[in-house]
């Protein structure tokens, strides 16, 4: 049990100091060690450590008994006797961190309290219990100041504010490195394979619930004909994408998907127009027939015959 | 003085023993039903049977059928024993017993049908609240009367924790559940929006303080020292623990609504509370721990004890877990992922289930006058209660953090990784599974004990008045030279309750009366309208179906939430919402910002079938929705309700409410019939939770459809 004891007392301390030095950071840079799962896994190590220091530690001390004991022979008793006695360190941070009376002492603080043959001892206060209390009563009175009297300490709606302009200050420094630089004034139709089939899992992912697998359409319109409600060219389809039509529910993808992202789909979704679709959605829009690229011009013709006959049914 | 003879009623406490291991299987066999449905959403199988309905009976059923009867058994045999009396009405012992059962029915019988309040524990409709009142005050009247009549002059401990448990859940109770009746089966609470929000986590938060915890402690000052014979560690520490416990705890509701609409002042309360109830809190575990001290080569043959020792230590982890979910930083990861709920299963079968099944074993064979059947079954249950309740928490842990941290992850481009919610909801998919296989190992551990305990009962016999003699209280008393202070107050029953109800009064008036009677508190937002009588009713289905048990309404101010969802969500705009709906707990995404976000014909298709329009997402289908005709019999009288609640609704929109709803519900359906290519009846349910759905967070955007407009019509006239 003593043992036990100990290692519960260093792992309290542990913990509260370690709460403790929490609360003088800054709400946002807590948040961050917390998040870390790396800082929760030095936590656990830094306990497990602890744990096995004590085991070491009391191997040790078990070794050099035996080991004494066996040279001394039969001396040993009366000579272990007295060190049993005297305390190393641990047990006597332990007496007085519990201040607990010894069992066979405890008719001293024994009550005459008796109910139903429950009897009551009154043991003193465990003092690391009521430092701990006392602490948690002045980390009360500091938290309010800070948060409250002082303001020292952002509440949380300026919280968010100062988390929105270091995110945006961050995206900007990235933005101004990266090839990532795309937006509707200068986006082109992808042709790459390997981006286009990016851009057919995205599709997947997130545009077929509405607009179908194939791009037939169902809440969305049919992408697959040269009908277009918001424009054909890829600057149009971006924007779409970018920026939704919230009035007739098409969601702004802007926070969800990157801009190499939206225009890896979008190129994805003009390689759509003139495919033939299984349950296709009857035409909504204008007829659009100038096609992106060139070389789709061959096959303009035939996807304009398909829209007709999709008409005329 | 001579000694008077008289009996313990052993039978009430029997039945009420009983009346726990029946509803104790029931009420966790739902859970572990709502747990398998989130891995296989086919088993949502009717309207009755859906997750959003389940979870209502489940929390219910576990607390105050299983916990509570248990408390109240436990109670019944400490009580007349500490106090040397016989129960003073075996009436009222009964009609306290049979009330209960027949309010936990009613439970059964209304829950799974619809019939909710949707606050949370707090979920039975009107009628049956003032059931649990009446039962509620019964109990006490019968406490109380047995403690005038005592034959010891002392109060000891358990009374104490008694006593605040009658006087605190009476107050809890009535305030949380003040709501104006529509009919026989529906309400709406007088509360709105934040201050709803603030009374019920009130509620909640010392539903789990006043009835999972206080009397629980009772029971374990009075069983853990019998059943192991040991002398009580501390007397000191038991009263300093108990007062500083009930004088904190009710502080400390608002940490279930931080970074949420309510005032800061208020959240920050709810912060330092928490913290500060770490150590009272723990007195109690070190009292009952230390109890042990000395017997602890008993704990290693003894079921009981063990059970008792693995309790009081889940009791200790979750009492810090708490705190320390209570700041900022942790709880902005652990809230409303499945973090919350493995610490509340930490507390609820560790603590309550384990404390609950060493008093059982204790209890039984000591009232039937045998030895329990077998120890060695006894000890099984203890391991697969043990190894369940790992298995149950352990991956939930990994879950909420799991599930906390896609939400948050952003690109360098400033886009979330996980966009689609979807994606860190099938994440967890195998985590939920091994949870429901924990939660089937608990019941396994507790059919076990089922077989254990008729095996006893068989084998024994019920000693159903069981004998005993004292002298009656002496009517002068002197006190002894030297004697603790706090012994006076332990003498005079009336003035602890007092004191105690002092106590448990300070924080909720603090805390409460400010954010009701103060308006800046609640910032007014000029846009904010009232709902259309099409909208209400939406409401009302949504809470009829439980949509708020898995999705939460309350935008947090942080980047992610922010991206993802759309602005944070300001108090203002809940002033019309009774009750509120700000949900606790995300298995599907935030629905505050909803509104506009799809197409009527998105939510259609995917409230029939949320996989055709979701891929992979384990919501129930609510096609019944669709096939269901909107019941308009109320609508008038809820609107004139919430006009009585403060809404402003203009008399003559009252008068043509039906009018309006039509109205409202012909033109989604028809866009829904042209979206959809198919015939859509106005008077589908389905309309009326789309319209609810597509109104939700859009005020603040300052346009309003002309439905809106016509709710203070005649207001906004008359008063220019």
């Amino acid at each position: 049990m003593k043992k036990i004891n100990r290692i519960l007392i260093l792992f309290v301390v542990l913990l509260m100091v370690g709460a403790g030095s929490l609360t003088t950071l800054s709400p946002e840079s807590s948040q961050d060690i917390l998040a870390n799962p790396v800082n929760w896994l030095m936590v656990v190590t830094a306990f497990f450590l602890i744990v096995a220091f004590v085991a070491t530690f009391e191997a040790l001390d078990a070794m050099k008994k035996m080991i004494k004991g066996n040279q001394a022979g039969a001396e040993a008793e009366t000579e272990e006797a007295p060190v049993e006695e005297e305390e190393d360190w641990a047990s006597g941070l332990l007496k007085t961190l519990t201040d607990a009376a010894p069992l066979d002492k405890e008719e001293e603080v024994a009550t005459d309290h008796e109910y139903d043959g429950i009897r009551e001892l009154d043991n003193n206060l465990p003092p690391w219990w009521l430092f701990g209390f006392y602490i948690s009563i002045a980390f009360a009175v500091i938290y309010l100041l800070r948060y409250h009297v002082f303001q020292s300490a952002p509440l949380s709606a300026e919280e968010l504010k100062i988390e929105l302009a270091e995110a945006k200050a961050a995206e900007e420094e990235y933005l101004k490195t990266a090839a990532n630089l795309v937006d509707e004034s200068n986006v082109v139709a992808l042709s790459e394979e390997s981006r286009l089939l990016a851009g057919g899992e995205i599709f997947m992912k997130n545009c077929a619930v509405c607009h179908a697998n194939d791009g037939g359409g169902g809440v969305g319109p049919n992408l697959t004909d040269d009908y277009w409600i918001h424009g054909n060219d890829i600057s149009d389809v971006f924007k779409t994408v970018k920026y939704g039509v919230p009035a007739k529910g098409m969601i702004p993808w802007k926070d969800q998907l990157s801009a190499g992202e939206m225009q890896e789909v979008s190129s994805y979704i003009l390689t759509l127009v003139g495919t033939t679709p299984a349950n296709p959605k009857e035409a909504q829009g204008d007829l659009m027939t100038a096609a992106p690229a060139e070389e789709m011009a061959s096959s303009m013709d035939n996807t304009a015959a398909v829209s007709d006959s999709t008409i005329a049914e | 003085m001579q000694n008077e003879t008289f009996y313990y009623d052993n039978k009430i406490v029997r039945n009420f023993t009983v009346a726990t291991i029946i509803w104790g299987v029931i009420g966790l066999l739902v859970g572990i039903w709502i747990a398998f449905s989130l891995v296989y959403p086919d088993m949502n199988l009717t309207p009755w049977l859906t997750f959003g309905r389940l979870r209502a009976l489940h929390t219910n059923g576990a607390i105050f059928a299983f916990v509570g009867n248990a408390i109240f058994a436990g109670i019944y045999y400490s009580l007349q024993r500490l106090l040397k009396a016989r129960m003073a009405s075996d009436l009222l012992s009964k009609i306290h017993f049979w009330g209960w059962q027949l309010i936990i029915v009613s439970a059964v019988a209304t829950l799974p049908f619809g019939i909710s309040s949707s606050k949370e524990y707090a979920e039975l409709e009107w009628p049956i609240d003032i059931g649990i009142a009446l039962i509620w005050v019964a109990f006490g009247v019968n406490m109380f009367w047995t403690i005038l009549k005592r034959r010891e002059r002392h109060l000891y401990v358990a009374v104490w924790f008694y006593i605040a448990t009658f006087v605190t859940v009476a107050v809890l109770h009535i305030v949380n559940n003040l709501e104006l009746p529509i009919s026989a089966f529906k309400s709406y609470s007088i509360f709105a929006g934040v201050q709803d929000a603030l009374v019920q986590w009130w509620y909640g938060h010392n539903a789990v303080a006043f009835f999972l915890t206080t009397p629980v402690l009772g029971l374990m000052y009075y069983f853990v020292p019998k059943a192991a014979n040991r002398p009580v560690y501390s007397y000191r520490l038991s009263i300093i623990h108990f007062w500083a416990l009930i004088f904190l705890y009710i502080w400390a509701g608002p940490h279930h609504l931080l970074y949420t609409a309510l005032p800061d002042w208020a959240q920050s309360l709810g912060t330092v509370f928490s913290i500060m109830l770490i150590f009272p809190s723990w007195g109690g575990m070190i009292n009952g721990l230390l109890t042990l001290r000395g017997a602890w080569d008993k704990v290693r043959d003894s079921a009981v004890l063990k059970f008792f020792v693995v309790a009081i230590t889940a009791y200790g982890m979750s009492t810090l877990e708490g705190p320390l979910l209570s700041l900022k930083g942790l709880n902005a990861i652990a809230h409303y992922t499945d973090w919350i709920p493995a610490h509340v299963h930490i507390g609820t079968l560790g603590w309550n289930g384990f404390m609950i099944f060493g008093m059982i074993y204790w209890l039984m064979p000591k009232m039937y006058r045998t030895s329990l059947f077998s120890e060695k079954l006894a000890n099984t249950h203890f391991w697969i209660g043990t190894t369940g309740i790992l298995f149950w928490a352990l991956p939930m842990y990994v879950a909420g953090f799991t599930q906390s941290l896609m939400w948050k992850e952003f690109n360098p481009d400033g886009t979330l990784v996980y966009g689609n919610f979807l994606e860190t909801v099938t994440q967890l998919i195998p985590l939920y599974y091994t949870r429901a296989i924990g939660g089937s190992l608990y019941v396994v551990g507790m059919l076990i004990m089922v077989y254990n305990v008729i095996k006893t009962v068989k084998s024994g016999s019920f000693l159903s008045q069981e004998e005993a003699s004292a002298p009656a209280l002496a009517k002068e008393f002197n006190a002894p030279k030297g004697d603790h202070w706090h012994r006076w107050i332990e003498r005079k029953p009336v003035q602890l309750m007092v004191w105690a109800t002092v106590a448990i009064l300070i924080g909720g008036i603090i805390e409460i009366v400010p954010t009701i009677m103060i308006k800046s508190n609640v910032p007014t937002i000029e846009d904010v309208r009232p709902y259309t009588a099409l909208e209400v009713e939406g409401r009302d289905l949504y809470i009829r179906e439980g949509c708020n048990a898995c999705h939460s309404q309350m935008v947090r101010p942080f980047r992610s939430e922010v991206a993802r969802y759309g602005e944070y969500s300001k108090a203002g705009e809940f002033v019309y919402d009774h009750p509120f709906l700000w949900g606790s707990k995300r298995t599907g995404p935030d629905l505050h910002r909803v509104g506009g976000k799809y197409p009527h014909s998105w939510h259609y298709k995917h409230m029939v079938e949320p996989t055709s329009m979701s891929p992979g997402s384990i919501m129930p289908t609510y096609e019944w929705l669709s096939t269901n005709e909107l019941n308009t019999s109320l609508t008038v009288a809820k609107l004139e309700a919430m006009q009585t609640l403060g809404v402003p609704y203009s008399d003559s929109y009252i008068a043509n409410g039906e009018a309006h709803l039509m109205s409202q519900a012909e033109e989604i359906a028809g866009d829904l019939s042209s979206q959809l290519g198919q015939d859509v009846s106005p008077k589908e349910e389905m309309v009326a939770l789309i319209a609810y759905l597509q109104r939700l967070g859009i005020d603040i955007k300052g346009q309003h459809s002309k439905h809106v407009e016509a709710t203070t019509e005649g207001n906004l006239t008359a008063e220019k």
